[in-house]
């Protein structure tokens, strides 16, 4: 095959690729889409997780503390 | 001191929304000696673990996930394991892994060699103290 053939045919090959992730990326995004609900949900969960962390850390460094001067 | 390792496989699930740092439950694992994990470990299932029978919870908890002049800090307030009713098996290794992904199901983050075996009596107890962070990401 000739060099030309060759960059021919990688050109070719790059087409199709770059095709075939335009239509997983359109897939991707119904999917993202679809989720956005549930991801709502999760959201707010996990800023209730976080809420309590906080609130939980200096009770757990206090109590660390005591127990280092028992 | 026991060293910090962690586990290669983390930073790409870092990197590829696997974690959620700030409120995900990570949860500690224990290995015995026998059944040291590796830096190319990168989930659970990879592990052989002990018998947790007389163990307390090996829950931890994200004492603060933040970011301050671009670095990224992640600290977990120290956990203080308890036997009770028993000993508990003995371990060298001690795992943190993410509990709450189901795909890829419980990934490792890093582990602490202890240099020798562990054993708790029962009543005995051992803090794994973070000090000033678990991990920093720059």
């Amino acid at each position: 095959m000739s060099l030309a053939e060759q960059v021919s045919a990688a050109k070719e090959t790059e087409a199709k690729l770059e095709a075939d992730r335009e239509v997983l990326w359109s897939k991707l995004d119904e999917c993202l889409k679809k989720q956005a609900p549930l991801l709502k949900v999760e959201k707010g969960i996990r800023d209730k997780i976080k809420a309590i962390n906080q609130q939980l850390f200096p009770i757990k460094e206090a109590m660390k503390a005591a127990k280092a001067s028992a | 001191m026991a060293t910090y390792q962690k586990f290669q496989q983390f930073v790409e699930d870092i990197a590829e929304k696997v974690h959620n740092c700030g409120s995900d439950q990570f949860t500690v694992a224990l290995c015995a000696t026998a059944s040291a994990p590796v830096a190319t470990n990168s989930v659970l299932a990879n592990l052989t673990e002990i018998a947790y029978t007389n163990l307390s919870s090996r829950n931890l908890t994200t004492s603060s996930s933040a970011q301050s002049s671009g670095t990224y800090t992640l600290l977990f307030s120290d956990l203080v394991l308890t036997a009770s009713g028993g000993a508990v098996a003995a371990f060298q290794y001690v795992v943190i892994y993410n509990n709450t992904p189901a795909s890829p199901l419980d990934p490792l983050v890093g582990f602490f060699d202890y240099g020798s075996a562990l054993t708790l009596a029962d009543g005995e107890t051992l803090t794994i103290d973070f000090t000033t962070s678990t991990f920093t990401i720059a």
